[in-house]
Order: structure tokens, then sequence, then C-alpha cells
């Protein structure tokens, strides 16, 4: 025959303590040190601040290999088709969307700078999409309206100063010039280097379409052919064969970056986050699940324990979320103008993982009975 | 309010038989003393009052029991908290505010030899004011049964005699109090003495029941094969 219960024997009588009680007991705890509020803080900060510092500079790493390839030309594509290319086109291409600029550019007369006159300088005539996208690089402009842009490593050559609006011809003759862009030497294509670029009419045919797309770069495949000439296809003509290429490969044939995003380690840092941030909380109630049967035991409700557990983990959670976050910040601002991108990730690793901290617990003290009193008592 | 333990038998998975067929009979205002070896079953027989075990044969009936209390062979408090705090736990959890807990707490805390200590934080107390304070704390909660586990043992003469009396304080007040101890002095301290050294955990059988060889009679609430020694 088995214990039979008349009334609910060690059953608190149902009572809950004052809500100013339970926060008032909450934060007794966490100064006098019962909550462990400091060491666990110290733990939970450098843990879960170290996984966002983590993912903050993997982001950024990705950002910039992702800017190294777009600022290399390496997302720009050439469309390359002798005297085919529609220059209107072309320029039009950059209000499509995910290209950020494009231009059309064929081969000019050739030049003879005064300071230079034993060198032919070639130039390029170029469509006014091309030079916004020349002039949204790295430039150094002068007061000018109008003019030629020359290539920073032939304006050296030639002694010519990017301040001056003007610049000498062997003939005699000035060419009024705008300025001069940099064509690092990085891989790309050579096209620009000691050229001088002329800004003409887009209403012609050209030799050549550059797209710049941005983030997909392949995006330009996908328009080419609407900036080959349709005059150019017809009857007895021999139709436009374009050739595509890329301004520099040195970095890749192409960056997918959702891609290369999603393969980020990322979420593995925010599960290793998570499960630290769970153990620390269960560890925490489990550690004290002698004192907290005992206020069970005292007729303290489930429910008002689990609420002055929830705010003295939220102490410590506060205590350390707050700095974490911050260094995690920096790391996104280390050398990354693009800091948001970066700190988001670490700031939604932070948030879960205070989130299982809670968690946490929540389980630890639901796994911690009254009735179990005398056996934490027994193995303490 | 009473508890009844009517033919109760226990034994733990894979242990002998601690006792069988124990019967006992409390009541409010009972001080009842449990003595016997280690082993004897004297934490089980709390337990098992406690509701917190089961007994393997047997029944026990609580009638009117609402709370139980315990109070543990050592203390159990919590290092940073106060003596004030720890009595004025159970109070503030029926959902008194903290002045009339605290109030209830202090004059609970004189009660048990604890005057002037209110403030001081449990880790700072020695062990017979650590006792004390978690009787005192036990009694906050005003519970219907009050089981003590070997209060006394860890204590040295001086500060057990005090828990001692404070014990006796507790004789002919509205709660049941069941104490298990080793201690003489303790022992004496109570109403009613229930010996479990003579109940031996055998596994014959019904030889295993048999009365303990002490000289006392029998003149408990309960006789007959099966039942307890107990002495007044």
């Amino acid at each position: 025959m088995k214990a039979r219960r008349v009334q609910g024997v060690g059953v608190g009588r149902g009572d809950s303590p004052r809500l100013s009680v339970i926060w008032t007991e909450a934060w007794r705890n966490v100064t006098s040190g019962v909550t462990r509020a400091l060491l666990l803080a110290l733990a939970f900060g450098l843990a879960i601040g170290g996984a966002g510092v983590a993912q903050a500079r993997v982001v950024v790493d990705f950002i910039h290999e992702a800017t190294v390839f777009r600022d290399s030309g390496a997302a720009i594509q050439v469309i390359t088709s002798k005297d085919q290319i529609h220059g209107g086109q072309c320029d039009g291409l950059a209000s499509l969307p995910g290209i950020l600029a494009s231009g059309a550019l064929r081969g000019g007369p050739d030049v003879r700078v005064a300071a230079l006159p034993s060198t032919k300088a070639t130039s390029l005539e170029v469509t006014p999409g091309f030079v916004e996208m020349l002039a949204s690089r790295n430039v150094a402009k002068n007061q000018a309206s109008s003019g030629v842009w020359v290539a920073a490593n032939l304006a050296e050559r030639a002694g010519v100063d990017p301040n001056r609006t003007a610049m000498a011809l062997v003939d005699g003759s000035e060419l009024s010039m705008v300025g001069t862009y940099d064509s690092p030497n990085d891989g790309r294509a050579s096209t620009l280097d000691y050229v001088i670029v002329s800004p003409v009419a887009s209403d012609a045919l050209f030799d050549a379409c550059w797209v710049f797309a941005w983030p997909r770069p392949e995006a330009a495949l996908d328009v080419a052919m609407i900036v080959v000439a349709p005059q150019a296809t017809g009857p007895g003509v021999k139709p436009a064969s374009p050739i595509i290429t890329q301004l520099n490969t040195t970095h890749g044939l192409s960056f997918d970056g959702p891609v290369k995003f999603a393969r980020l380690p990322l979420w593995p840092i925010t599960i290793a986050a998570v499960a630290v941030g769970a153990i620390l909380g269960f560890t925490a109630i489990r550690l004290r699940r002698l004192e907290l049967a005992g206020a069970l035991h005292a007729g303290v409700a489930k429910s008002a324990l689990t609420l002055q557990l929830m705010i003295e983990t939220a102490v410590w959670l506060g205590v350390a979320l707050i700095p974490a976050a911050v260094v995690a910040l920096e790391a996104a601002m280390a050398g990354n103008t693009d800091w948001w991108p970066a700190w988001w990730p670490a700031v939604r690793t932070l948030a879960l993982a205070g989130v299982a901290a809670l968690i946490g617990t929540g389980v630890g003290l639901a796994l911690t009975r009254q009735n179990q009193l005398f056996r934490y008592f027994k193995r303490r | 309010m009473r508890v009844r333990m009517v033919d109760v038998s226990h034994q733990f998975p894979g242990t002998g038989l601690l006792f069988r067929g124990l019967s006992l009979d409390l009541v409010a205002g009972d001080l009842v003393g449990l003595t016997g070896p280690s082993g004897s079953g004297k934490s089980t027989l709390l337990s098992l009052l406690a509701g917190w075990e089961r007994p393997t044969q047997g029944q026990i009936v609580w009638d009117g029991v609402g709370s139980v209390g315990w109070v543990f062979q050592n203390p159990y408090g919590v290092p940073g908290r106060t003596a004030l705090d720890h009595v004025a736990l159970p109070l503030l959890a029926k959902g008194s505010t903290r002045r009339a807990a605290n109030e209830k707490a202090v004059a609970l805390l004189d009660r048990f030899g604890l005057s002037g200590l209110a403030e001081r934080p449990y880790s700072a107390l020695s062990g017979g004011e650590a006792q004390r304070l978690m009787l005192a704390r036990a009694m906050a909660k005003s519970p219907d049964l009050l089981l003590v586990d070997e209060p006394t043992a860890q204590l040295d003469p001086a500060a057990a005699a005090r828990v001692d009396d404070v014990l006796g304080q507790l004789a002919n007040s509205s709660t049941i109090v069941v104490v298990a101890t080793h201690d003489p002095r303790t022992a004496a301290a109570c109403d009613r003495v229930v010996d479990l050294a003579g109940w031996w955990s055998g596994v014959d059988g019904g030889r295993g029941l048999r009365r303990a060889d002490s000289g006392g009679g029998s003149g408990g609430a309960e006789s007959g094969p099966g039942s307890v020694e107990v002495s007044e």
C-alpha cells in the first residue's frame, strides 16, 4: 500500500511575494554576491564578447575582400565590339538595377604633349557615362568645367600639374584639362594607362562598353547584347559578336557575394555562443540549487522565484552585454567604414546568447524541486 | 492535525530493508525524538514523513497537515545574506510587507536566542547560531510538521545545549516536531522518544521485526507487533 496524502503536505500555501519584494530580493542577491553576478558577467562577456568580435572581424574581412575585388576593376565587365557599341545604350545601362555605372569608349587621335615631344600619347573618346565612372574613382580634379582627363602616370611623366586647367601640346596649342585619374598597376587591363580621355557625345558608335555591376558583377552579362548597335545586324551584315572580358582577373573571375557571405562561419559562432549562454545560465542556477530548493521549501512560489532569478540574470547579462556590444562595434569599425553589416551579426549573437542564458536560468530552476532538497543537501 | 504511519516498511533499491511494519501516531504539540544508530533509517523516516519519499509498503496519512519544515544536520544558509533575511524570507513569500516580515523575523530571532545578530551575514554566524537560525527560519513558515535532522551533530556541547533549549520550547506548540538525533541530551529535550535501534533491517520475513531490548515500557500511542518502541 502506498502513502496516502490527505492534504497537500509539503506544498506552500499559494501566496506570492509582492513585486517590490521580488525586485529587492533579486537586487540584494546581486549586491551581496549571492548571484555571482561579476563572475558570470566576466565569463559571459569574455566568451560572448569574443564571439561577437570574431563575427565582426569575419564580416570585416569579407567586406575588405569584396571592396578589393570591386575597387580593382574586377567588377567591371568590358563588352568589346569595334564600332558596334551604341554609346547611348551603354550609358543607359547604369539606370538598370545592380549596375552602378557604365560608359563606352573608342580610340581617339594620338596626342603629342609638349613635355614629351617624342612620345605619342594615346587618347580615348568616351561617353559621359564613362566620365562619371572615371570621376567616381581616385581622381584629382581642378577648376575647369570641361576638358580631358589625363592618366596620373602620364601627367607625372610629362610633369603636368593636375591643378592646371590646360596642357600644352607640341603644336603650341593647349588642351583644356579637367584633372587626372589614377590607373593603379593592380592587375587590371592597361587600357587607361598613359592615356588622355576625351569626353564626347554618346549618340555614336564606340568600340567597347564598360559595365560596373555590383554586388553581382555577372549582371553585366545579362544585358551585354543591349549595347550592340541594332543597325550592325541585318541581312548581309555579319552579326556582331561582342567579346566580354573582365577588366581585372587577378582576384578571380567572379565574386558571388551572397554565396560567400552565406559560407562565412557566422552561424557556427552564434550557435556556440548560444550554447555558452545557456550553459552559463543553467550552471549559475544549478550551483544554487540547495539555496533555491530551500527558498521553495520556505514557501516562495516558483513563479516568483523565476521572476527574481530572471532579474538577477538580466543584471549580469546587462553588465556583460553592453561592453561586449561596444567592443564588437570597435571591431566592426576597425579598418572598415561599412560597420553596420559587420556589427549586426555580432549584436544578433549577443542578443541570442542573452536569451539563451535566460532560458538556461528558467530550465535550471524548473529542474530544481523542493522535494529534492534532502538530496541536494546530501550531495552538497 | 495528525500524522499516522500505519504498518510502514521501506527499502531503497539494492539495499536491505530499513524497517518493516512501523506504525506511529503524531498529533499537534508533539515533540518526538527519533534515535538510533547511523543507518537505522532516521533520516529516511523523516523523508517519509515529509512525503518526499514513498514507503515501499504501508500507509502514511496526513490529516490537516498543510506545510512541512525541514532543518538539516548542517545548516545551509546563503552566505551573503543576513540572519534577518533568512528568517524574513518565508514571511515575505506569504505576501507580507518587508516591514511586517522584518518585525516578525526579529521576534523569532529573539525567541531562538539570536538577538543582536539580525544584520550579521550568515557566513559570520557560528555553527550553533546558524543551526538556531535554521530553526527560526523553519518556524517562520509556521509549519504544521517540523522535521529536524541531527541538529546538534556538528556542534560543541555549549552550542548543542542552546539548540536543545530551543527545541524544548517547541513542545506543546501547534506544530508536530520530529527530531532525529544521536544525542541523548537532544532526545531528552523531547517529550517522546522513538528508538529505532531495535528495528532490524533484515530480509528474513516477519522475524526482521523485533522489539528493542530496552527497559522502558511500551506506553506509546501504538503497541503490538510491528509497532515501534516508545519511551516516555
